[in-house]
């Protein structure tokens, strides 16, 4: 068994709500090993998004602790906090969050520029060409299917080798087709680079690659 | 290529119509302002020029005062940066003509540097030992023309032991026209000769009027002489006797960097304001951008960076037009001037590389403060706030 990649103890998420406060996340405790893929289930409106914002450190929480590759999430400054993510984690969401401006080859190195200045890198085009898009490299996001965008998004979120990603719904705009080539791709990336991956989803043949598959249901979080 | 930059440049790529307006606006609107801002400077430093040219025609651009008479001139005429020196003396005095007069100032110098050195310009002749030249007004008050006699006298001087003062009848050979008003209707060139046969009361009579090559190192040409001459001597520029007016000027040339400043200001203004359209327009690339790790400093960088690439395209083409318009002005003299009211036939206009980095600082600064504020509302939210963003 591997290490411990990311542990929750207790995390507690409200919104306030006029004078009441609304629990959305009670007492959240999740440890997730380096190296594995999990999954996290739940109805619409469970809360999915929220927890995975939380843990992925792109929200705040109210309560407990929340330690990334031994960083103490809360310790951490704003500049420290983004330069966490940078290195570390990688973002996949259900609408892919290409920057409409740039190219597919400018977009994938963006991450890699924030990290290490604007220079040539060939990095993107090994890793498009390795997943069979490279033919893609100069077009706008706007020149490509959704799930060719998808598939962008993915090999962003990896261009930093990062510990650990968290997808929040990826198939969610995706058809049948996409959604099976999303799976093969995100088992790929966890098999060749050791990724450790964290998804939410409400489609189970998706949620079936985890080797832990969590339930959220009424703000709080269950192994399956 | 800096990162900020590319990302600032690819962010004009999708504005829409009235993005490209409003950025086409800030544009002008700088390069309007520096345009004016290089013009305004260039015409009052042109302005000042000619009254450097001016009054150092005619009392040189240092005067040195109580130097003893055994003084070896030769000593500051090699002194760096001198060009030529010569010797005056100005005194009051009186001007008769017919049964009119007039207190008026004699201006004292030798006859052989009226030309050289003293290049006031004058209509009738050349004058002799005995002859005078006098101011253009002073004449026109006295009704004086050239050719005709008059009395000058000095009451400063005793003339006899009844105490009249000294008076000689003279021709006046010429008129001269500065164009400055307190010379041509107070001044009366006399010569050496005539000088001595007023000036009873004066043994050390002179000051050194000192002609300098280039008017800008009149300061340490000052300092040298300073440390040449000692104590004891007074060494004053043209710009020392004439502090007021070189006062008024200064703050005519601050007053209008100020002014003209503000329609800089105004264009920020507009600016700012694209800047907030972009900023809305980009915000959620801007929380793709700090969800994949950009410091919240490094955006505001990218908004510096759009002030930068909007204010710098303004302040380029403003001051390639004006000093374009400097050039042209200078080679062709394509803007004429009413020659009886500015005593000068074109528009002066001069621009110096320390002009040119005074514009381009001043746009620097209000476009980078732009930049500061342009957007900046925008920015305080979260990632994910700025993702979720509806516009």
């Amino acid at each position: 068994m591997g290490e411990v990649i990311l542990s929750s103890k207790n995390l507690v998420k409200t919104y306030r709500n006029g004078k009441d406060r609304l629990i959305v996340l009670d007492g959240i405790n999740i440890n997730i090993v380096s190296g594995s893929i999990n999954t996290i289930v739940g109805e619409s409106g469970s809360g999915k998004s929220t927890l995975l914002n939380v843990l992925s450190s792109l929200d705040s929480f109210d309560q407990g602790d929340l330690v990334i590759d031994g960083k103490d999430i809360k310790s951490l400054s704003e500049e420290g906090l983004s330069k966490f993510r940078n290195r570390t984690i990688g973002f996949i969401f259900q609408f892919h969050h290409l920057l409409p401006d740039f190219t597919v080859n400018e977009n994938i190195l963006m991450p890699i520029w924030i990290k290490s200045g604007y220079k040539k890198n060939q990095e993107s085009l090994n890793l498009l060409d390795d997943f069979g898009l490279i033919k893609l490299k100069d077009k706008y996001p706007n020149e490509i299917s959704g799930g060719e965008r998808q598939r962008v998004a993915i090999i962003r979120a990896i261009i930093n080798n990062p510990k650990i990603i968290f997808a929040d719904e990826p198939s969610g705009n995706l058809d049948e087709k996409n959604s099976i080539k999303l799976i093969d791709l995100f088992k790929t990336i966890n098999r060749d680079y050791g990724t450790t991956i964290l998804l939410t989803t409400h489609n189970p043949q998706i949620a079936s690659i985890g080797s832990k598959v969590f339930e959220l249901k009424s703000g709080e979080l269950k192994e399956k | 290529m800096n990162l900020y930059y590319h990302i600032a440049k690819q962010f004009f790529f999708s504005l829409n119509d009235i993005g490209k307006i409003t950025k086409k606006i800030s544009i002008i609107g700088i390069g309007l302002g520096s345009f004016a801002l290089i013009i305004s400077i260039s015409v009052l430093n042109g302005f000042e020029q000619k009254l450097d040219e001016k009054i150092s025609n005619f009392d040189g651009h240092i005067r040195i005062s109580g130097l003893e008479q055994k003084f070896d001139i030769s000593e500051i005429e090699l002194l760096e940066g001198i060009v030529s020196t010569s010797f005056s003396l100005d005194r009051k005095g009186i001007i008769n003509h017919s049964s009119d007069k007039s207190v008026v100032i004699f201006k004292q110098v030798d006859y052989n540097k009226i030309k050289s050195f003293y290049k006031v310009p004058f209509a009738g002749n050349n004058p002799n030992e005995n002859e005078i030249l006098i101011g253009n007004d002073v004449a026109a008050r006295l009704g004086i023309r050239v050719g005709d006699e008059v009395i000058i006298s000095s009451p400063l001087d005793n003339g006899s032991f009844l105490g009249f003062p000294p008076a000689i009848k003279t021709k006046v050979s010429g008129i001269f026209y500065s164009k400055i008003l307190d010379y041509d209707n107070k001044y009366i060139f006399i010569s050496n000769n005539i000088g001595k046969k007023l000036f009873h009361n004066i043994s050390n009579l002179k000051s050194l009027d000192v002609k300098v090559k280039n008017s800008l190192e009149i300061d340490s040409i000052k300092k040298r002489l300073v440390s040449l001459l000692g104590t004891g001597k007074t060494i004053e520029s043209w710009r020392d006797r004439n502090s007021a007016l070189v006062s008024a000027i200064e703050m005519e040339k601050i007053g209008s960097i100020f002014v003209l400043s503000l329609i800089i200001l105004v264009a920020s203004f507009s600016m700012s304001s694209t800047l907030s359209l972009i900023t809305i327009k980009k915000i959620k690339d801007i929380g793709i951008l700090r969800l994949l790790g950009m410091k919240l400093g490094d955006i505001r960088k990218i908004i510096i960076f759009q002030n930068l690439i909007i204010g710098l395209k303004g302040l380029f083409w403003g001051m390639v037009i004006g000093s374009g318009l400097v050039s042209f002005q200078n080679f062709f003299n394509i803007i004429s001037l009413p020659s009886d009211i500015y005593a000068m036939e074109t528009l002066p206009m001069i621009l110096t590389s320390e002009d040119i980095g005074i514009v381009f600082f001043i746009n620097a600064l209000i476009i980078i403060i732009a930049g500061i504020f342009g957007g900046k509302k925008y920015l305080k939210h979260d990632p994910l706030e700025l993702l979720k963003w509806v516009k």
